[in-house]
């Protein structure tokens, strides 16, 4: 091998080593700066089966999420368990008393807190997107024109997705996650079998069209 | 003959403890906590905590006392509790879901939020259920109880459930029996599997 061959080889062998340290850097990065997820537990019902969820909505929709949301966060982390009041435009009316092209306020059990970088929710709920056609169940609350989802995710369906949630998510509530890899799932964490139970009862009864 | 019959009984006691748990069986032992997560266990044998006034201005004092008391009163396990005034440096607070319209925002009936302390700035910081805790804080939703018409053995469960979250215990399976099975459940007071859990652990 002569001093040329050597030489290159050298260069090669450092720019390899340059790029991949850049890479691991890189992804290190990435993974550290991204959003982190904290999904936490409540007690709270878990409904049978969908019948058990209907009887328990006095209102039932197919609304679609305007991209207006506005998010609330306490004084400090430990004051307050963040959520967000994001409007919805009624597409189609099931159940009460609301009209088509309404839109209204939900209330959503998650939301996410930029100053921090962090994605917090209540058992595995996602937010809605705007390219989402949804299912909800809702009931009143006391504020006007404000609504919450019955059951958090059980109250919440994207019709848009047709996967099976089990083929789609992969992240448990037990794995560091960073809020990009689970962005467009529908729900995070550790009630996936629930959630598809119901899923496929209502977008089989609750056509979007 | 005497050969094939030791085969058999080995394969039936390894076929034994392969069964994972499920259903009726529930979760025990390890498998009853979020691994990593809680306080560090000595911090249990006097677990410092505080009650807003809310708690007692919605009544709820009765059931807190009474499910640090069913904690509290397990033989052969080091936990105790010491009452301390609100921001006297508790440990775990418990108070009421109702700032901001928050008691809206979530069709719960309780939620426990750990805290860990940032070293840069050694202010409080969220933490994951599987992380050494420096805080834990309990929210009750009065509001969400009463939508669903709960009685008071149903409340006595949501307290007891939500410092069972405090003491690092995670959700049971439905339809087991214990305090930690989300629901609107009427069980007063701790059951067997909960108490043989936290005996195991502390």
């Amino acid at each position: 091998m002569n001093k040329r061959t050597k030489l290159t080889i050298g260069i090669i062998a450092m720019a390899a080593a340059i790029v991949g340290i850049n890479y691991t850097s890189g992804t290190l990065m990435a993974k550290t700066e991204g959003m982190k997820v904290f999904s936490y537990h409540a007690d709270y019902k878990v409904y049978e089966d969908m019948e058990e969820l209907e009887s328990q909505s006095p209102i039932i929709v197919n609304a679609k999420f305007t991209g207006e949301r506005e998010t609330i966060l306490g004084d400090s982390v430990t004051d307050f368990i963040p959520f967000s009041k994001s409007k919805v435009k009624i597409k189609k009316v099931m159940k009460g008393d609301l009209e088509e092209e309404d839109n209204v306020l939900v209330f959503e059990p998650a939301a996410i807190d930029s100053e921090k970088n962090e994605f917090v929710t209540v058992e595995g709920y996602n937010l809605m997107s705007e390219e989402g056609e949804y299912t909800l169940f809702l009931r009143d609350t006391p504020k006007e024109n404000s609504y919450q989802i019955v059951g958090m995710y059980q109250g919440k369906y994207d019709h848009s997705i047709n996967d099976n949630v089990k083929n789609r998510t992969f992240i448990t509530d037990f794995e560091d996650a960073i809020y990009d890899d689970v962005a467009n799932e529908e729900i995070i964490g550790d009630n996936l079998n629930h959630f598809q139970k119901l899923k496929d009862k209502v977008v089989q009864k609750y056509n979007w069209e | 003959m005497r050969k094939i019959s030791s085969l058999v009984a080995i394969l039936f006691v390894v076929s034994a403890f392969s069964i994972p748990a499920s259903g009726s069986q529930g979760k025990t032992n390890a498998n009853a906590f979020w691994p990593g997560g809680g306080f560090s266990n000595s911090k249990y044998s006097k677990l410092t905590y505080s009650t807003s006034n809310a708690v007692d201005r919605l009544g709820y004092s009765r059931y807190v006392d009474d499910a640090v008391n069913e904690f509290d009163s397990i033989s052969d396990a080091n936990i105790g509790f010491r009452k301390l005034s609100s921001g006297d440096g508790e440990m775990l607070s418990i108070v009421m879901d109702e700032k901001n319209s928050s008691e809206y925002a979530r069709d719960a009936f309780g939620i426990m939020i750990p805290f860990k302390i940032d070293p840069k700035t050694t202010s409080y910081e969220r933490a994951s259920n599987y992380e050494t805790w420096a805080y834990a804080k309990i929210w009750l939703n009065d509001y969400m109880m009463k939508q669903h018409k709960f009685t008071s053995d149903e409340r006595n469960k949501t307290t007891i459930h939500e410092i069972g979250h405090a003491f690092a215990m995670e959700h049971q399976y439905d339809g087991v029996k214990s305090v930690m099975v989300s629901g609107q459940i009427s069980y007063p007071d701790l059951q067997q599997l909960d108490i043989s859990n936290l005996q195991w652990k502390y």
